[in-house]
């Protein structure tokens, strides 16, 4: 299986701006002081392993959107925020308009910024397409309904040249798309939200965003490390600190680092993606709390069993499970 | 873990001991709360012999942080261990709970 993040940021899209460009320039250069840099590949090489990650790239500013490619001819797809734009332009590239394609989307829940790149999903006006739209709640498509009239948007929904389709999922009874069993779990979250466990030949990643874990028993908690239990690839909602996720914003419906570290641990899973990105923070920052959450799980784990893999999500990231 | 009482009409002194996880964060919580009603003048909690805390052990002292404000009652924390320091700057609790560094800063500092 592999996973593609087309958008990693939480609630709102966000742009580099023009002074975060010019500090990554003025970084750079500073850093290639007295360096000859003779030709591209030395520019290159420079680049990959003499600058700071958070100097040579960004982690992008989309909203919610992960492809999960179980190796079938079906797209599965993860949420449908900004970041589905530039899925859609690479569809059209890969295949181009003529070739029908089928995508499987599984919706969190339906909250603006994981729909709101549909209306700008190339694929959806091309007819022959078919998008299937898997959600938990109740009535999906009225969500999409409402994002496509006036004075939103100018397109209606029944203006679609795809086929498209809603279908209600129920939690903890799984189906298989494209290939794939896929689960649902509710999770706490204003209006609720959903998790989805995708398996396929042995493997297994789970989509978690938007969720609050309270913690407040140890049955909630444990409802979570079954649901996670031995996953190759968790993608978790990290969004807060620990101390904002229970002081100021308790009940904001995000999580932490800190309680993905210790459930992906209580799970056995083998590696956390940290995702859903606060849109305040930059490159520095989320770079920052990703070395910080490698390093409590170092002080969590204390020696003992196996390490787990941490990485964090950036627009364009591809990982093989 | 235990309470050593201060001078009467002075701090109190809560002595945490051991890794306070998801397993006993629950008896420390209980046992910091009961400390918290009999100092009324102000409790200081030692954590010289906790070597870790988990997010479990964290939200038991947001609860104890919570309940002094309500029942303005004095609370800071003292003598992190090192790993406990770098749980603190992680999680960012180190601006909900005044930390420092040995008892009698503490101490002072809650007399005022």
């Amino acid at each position: 299986m592999k996973v593609r993040v087309w958008g990693s940021r939480g609630s709102l899209p966000v742009a580099l701006s023009a002074a975060g460009v010019r500090g990554k320039i003025k970084a750079a250069l500073t850093a290639a002081r007295g360096r000859t840099l003779a030709d591209d590949n030395a520019v290159d090489k420079f680049i990959t392993e003499d600058l700071p990650w958070e100097t040579s790239n960004t982690f992008g500013g989309n909203s919610s959107c992960v492809q999960i490619d179980a190796g079938g001819a079906e797209y599965i797809l993860c949420d449908l925020g900004s970041g589905l734009r530039e899925f859609g332009v690479h569809m059209l590239a890969q295949h181009g308009p003529a070739k029908p394609q089928t995508y499987n989307v599984f919706l969190s829940h339906l909250h603006w910024d994981h729909i709101m790149g549909f209306p700008f999903f190339t694929p959806a006006y091309i007819k022959g397409n078919h998008i299937r739209i898997h959600a938990c709640h109740p009535d999906p498509e009225a969500a999409f309904r409402r994002q496509q009239s006036a004075p939103c948007f100018p397109v209606g929904l029944d203006m679609l040249g795809a086929k498209i389709e809603f279908i209600v999922m129920q939690p903890g009874t799984p189906i298989t798309v494209a290939g794939s069993t896929v689960t649902a779990m509710k999770q706490y979250h204003e209006g609720d939200s959903f998790g989805y466990r995708f398996e396929r030949k042995g493997k297994a990643i789970v989509y978690s965003t938007d969720s609050e874990h309270k913690q407040e028993n140890k049955s909630e908690t444990q409802s979570f490390v079954d649901f996670f239990r031995n996953a190759d690839l968790v993608i978790f909602d990290a969004m807060y600190s620990l101390a904002d996720a229970i002081s100021l914003k308790q009940d904001w419906g995000h999580s932490s680092n800190i309680v993905g570290v210790e459930l992906c641990r209580m799970a056995g899973v083998k590696h956390l993606m940290l995702f859903h990105h606060e849109p305040v923070y930059d490159d520095a920052m989320l770079r920052r709390i990703l070395q910080e959450t490698i390093r409590y799980e170092e002080l969590e784990r204390g020696g003992e069993g196996p390490a787990l893999t941490i990485s964090s999500a950036y627009d364009g990231l591809e990982l093989d499970v | 873990m235990n309470t050593e009482q201060g001078a009467p009409g002075g701090v109190a002194v809560f002595k945490a001991s051991g890794r306070i996880d998801q397993n006993t964060a629950e008896a420390f919580q209980n046992a910091l709360l009961d400390a918290l009603a009999g100092a009324s003048q102000g409790l200081v909690i030692d954590m010289a012999a906790v070597p870790f805390i988990s997010s479990a052990g964290l939200r038991s002292l947001m609860v104890a942080a919570r309940k002094a404000k309500a029942d303005k009652i004095p609370l800071a924390i003292a003598a992190l261990t090192p790993a406990v320091k770098e749980v603190f700057a992680i999680s960012r609790f180190t601006a909900v709970i005044a930390c420092h560094d040995d008892l009698a800063t503490a101490s002072a500092k809650l007399k005022g």
